[in-house]
């Protein structure tokens, strides 16, 4: 106790009358001044032009011009009249649940052997390989495979050289080359949510169950995947709304019947310089994946405080 | 309940660490054996062994006439409680104490469950904690819901890896009564693995003193506190006074002793030849103070052996008994420990000139040939440190 009030008190001393009180006057008010840079950031660059979103939906489309200010519901009766556009969101929707659950399928074993290997070194080495594959852009690596799946790609001269196929497959553009290079794009962010979520499990637990007479199989399902759950769920929402904004890959790797919403909202504001409607068309997704989220948050029981349903299927 | 035995038990990491080597051990039907050493021994890999979480380099581990040593954890009929006690968070008491007999091959019914999950919470004197979460239990609650959960299906063995040593004192002492007695109940095949030899002597049927992955001494707590059979031993379990020497002669188990104190008279099991290096061995208790006024060194005229002279540096009162600290005129520092309430005249305190000896039966003399010596130094601190808390 002594020596604090040694220390402490000149210190204090030292300051001049109206420094302290500034310092006083910015202790009283840190929660707000902390709080405040990022609510002021999100104020100015997410709801305004949110809004403004909004607001360029309703506006009316004269040709030969972007938009005019006024109402108008015109846009949103086309998206609900013409089966075009759900039928894009509903694809749209579709790819990126499907890319979310191919790279769950694909990252968790990689995630859970980086988790749960000895060597620091090795583990190092794979992580950074992981994320290295993120330092190329987007547009690099889907032209990359559009040159691997090509007719004349190197997956093609392979399959040819073994005799698996006599001619050579079509596969990009196509849907096969655009789910490949969907998962292959995003699988970084999924297996390094999921890394970090399994990590936190401690090895015990499961050596706990293997030692209660649960196989790997059983202890896999009743101990690890309900403890990584909300990895699990992290990485899939994570990349499911990171593939539903892909512009890129779409273009590149999928045909014209293939692409995505994001491309055709692009389309229809560049383009056709509808940007009432592009606008129109993003909110439609926008409400979309948000009940999607919501939807799963609840079904998972995310939100319970003791995450009391996970435990339930114990039996084996 | 099952007899577990080990032969040739061998576990090498990597190329050339080796944590446990060629150690035989039969631990009996019901027995309460406990393996203690200090950290790195490899105590907690002969435990993982015969879990089955860690792969055998070379031996064999048999429950009754079972060979496991290649069985997979879970087809192991042993029940484990870890350091951690590794409750599953997102379960609730029930569930845990349920999850053996929930992923069983065999079908149970939910009345038999609730039924054993009723009796085992009964047990650990815990009824109706059922729907608790474990992150609503104290440690020491925890604890005794990792040990139901363990004993749950009945298992032929219990293996315990110092599951007291997250518990603070108080509560420890109370667990060590709780296993004790949970154990004895159920006559329970149990193999114990702590670092704190106090909880080794207080809890076990046999205590197995590891060092360096091998043997130091197997024998009852008796055995090991009184005949320990190396100076590592009588280092470790309990406090010891180590004069070291070189052997000058004797006879009919009592050799003569050439230390710094001068010529020792100590009791030897092995023959051990003029010339051996050793160490003589003495408990705090085996030797007794009297005040010596006198500057001379030894009363006797320095004939007689195992006497000496010195000064007392520290006097502390550990309850039921009182612990000398006395400086000799050898150099040379020993404690001493007499009951609280033996009767002085005037009691002896600090700074006092003090006689110190002790009959050559309190006294082992213990070769040192394959004791490094600074093992026996580097685990001192620990020791004391347990003890003296």
């Amino acid at each position: 106790m002594a020596g604090e009030t040694e220390t402490e008190t000149p210190y204090t001393r030292d300051r001049s009358e109206s420094s302290g009180r500034l310092r006083g006057w910015l202790n009283d008010r840190s929660e707000s001044i902390v709080l405040g840079y990022p609510l002021a950031m999100l104020a100015l660059f997410f709801a305004v032009p949110l809004f403004l979103l909004i607001a360029t939906s309703f506006y009316p489309k004269p040709s030969g011009e972007y938009y005019q200010v006024g109402f108008t519901l015109e846009h949103y009766r086309r998206l609900f009249t013409v089966p075009l556009y759900f039928r894009r969101l509903g694809f749209t929707v579709a790819l990126s649940m499907a890319t979310a659950f191919g790279c769950l399928a694909i990252g968790y074993p990689v995630a859970y052997t980086l988790a749960r290997m000895d060597s620091r070194l090795r583990r190092r080495v794979y992580i950074t390989t992981i994320v290295s594959t993120m330092w190329l852009t987007y547009i690099i690596r889907s032209y990359a495979w559009t040159v691997i799946l090509s007719k004349n790609g190197v997956l093609n001269e392979f399959l040819l050289t073994i005799g698996a196929i006599d001619t050579a497959l079509s596969l990009t553009p196509g849907i096969w080359a655009l789910a490949i290079g969907m998962t292959y794009v995003f699988l970084p962010f999924a297996i390094l949510t999921l890394y970090s979520s399994i990590n936190n499990i401690d090895p015990e637990l499961e050596e706990a169950s293997k030692n209660l007479g649960a196989d790997r199989f059983q202890t896999f399902r009743n101990v690890t995947v309900p403890l990584s759950k909300n990895g699990i769920y992290s990485a899939w929402m994570l990349v499911f709304i990171l593939a539903l904004g892909a512009y890129i890959v779409p273009r590149l790797l999928g045909k014209p019947a293939q692409w995505t919403l994001p491309v055709i909202i692009g389309n229809q504001s560049l383009n056709n310089l509808n940007v009432p409607f592009g606008a129109a068309l993003s909110i439609a997704m926008m409400v979309v994946v948000i009940v999607i989220l919501v939807a799963g948050y609840e079904l998972l029981g995310l939100g319970s405080e003791e995450m009391a349903g996970a435990g339930g299927g114990t039996d084996g | 309940m099952s007899r577990i035995e080990l032969d040739g038990l061998t576990k090498v990491y990597g190329s050339d660490v080796v944590a446990v080597d060629d150690i035989d051990l039969t631990v009996k039907d019901g027995e309460f054996v406990t393996l203690v050493g200090p950290s790195g021994c490899g105590k907690t890999t002969t435990l993982r062994c015969i879990a089955g979480f860690e792969t055998v380099t070379d031996g064999r581990i048999a429950m009754d006439d079972r060979e496991i040593t290649a069985e997979p954890p879970y087809r192991r009929d042993v029940g484990m409680v870890f350091q951690s006690f590794a409750l599953f968070p997102h379960m609730t008491v029930e569930e845990n104490v349920a999850y053996g007999m929930r992923v069983a091959d065999r079908d149970f019914s939910d009345t038999e469950v609730d039924d054993r999950v009723t009796e085992m919470l009964a047990m650990i004197e815990l009824p109706g904690i059922e729907e608790r979460m474990p992150s609503q239990l104290s440690g020491g609650q925890q604890q005794r819901v990792a040990l139901a959960r363990a004993l749950a299906l009945n298992p032929g063995a219990l293996l315990l890896d110092e599951p007291l040593a997250s518990l603070d004192e108080k509560l420890r002492k109370q667990m060590q009564a709780e296993l004790s007695r949970i154990q004895k109940d159920l006559g329970v095949t149990t193999v114990f693995v702590t670092h704190n030899q106090e909880e080794a002597m207080t809890m076990s049927d046999r205590i197995v003193v590891l060092n360096d992955g091998e043997f130091e001494q197997v024998g009852s707590p008796d055995t090991v506190y009184h005949e320990p059979e190396s100076i590592f031993v009588a280092d470790f379990i309990g406090k010891a006074n180590v004069f070291r020497g070189s052997v000058t002669g004797g006879e009919e188990g009592v050799v003569d002793v050439d230390t710094d104190t001068g010529v020792l008279k100590a009791t030897a099991d092995d023959r051990l030849d003029a010339g051996t290096d050793v160490g003589v061995v003495v408990r705090p208790e085996g030797i007794s103070l009297e005040r010596h006024e006198t500057e001379d060194a030894i009363g006797d005229g320095g004939t007689r052996a195992n006497v000496t002279a010195g000064e007392v540096n520290l006097v502390q009162m550990l309850g039921g008994t009182v612990e000398y600290r006395v400086y000799t005129d050898a150099g040379t520092e020993l404690i001493v420990t007499t009951q609280a309430g033996e009767q002085r005249a005037t009691p002896i305190e600090r700074g006092d000139r003090v006689r110190v000896s002790f009959a050559a039966e309190r006294a082992r003399a213990l070769s040192i040939e394959s004791i490094v010596e600074n093992r026996v130094v580097d685990v001192r601190p620990e020791i004391e440190a347990e003890t003296g808390s």
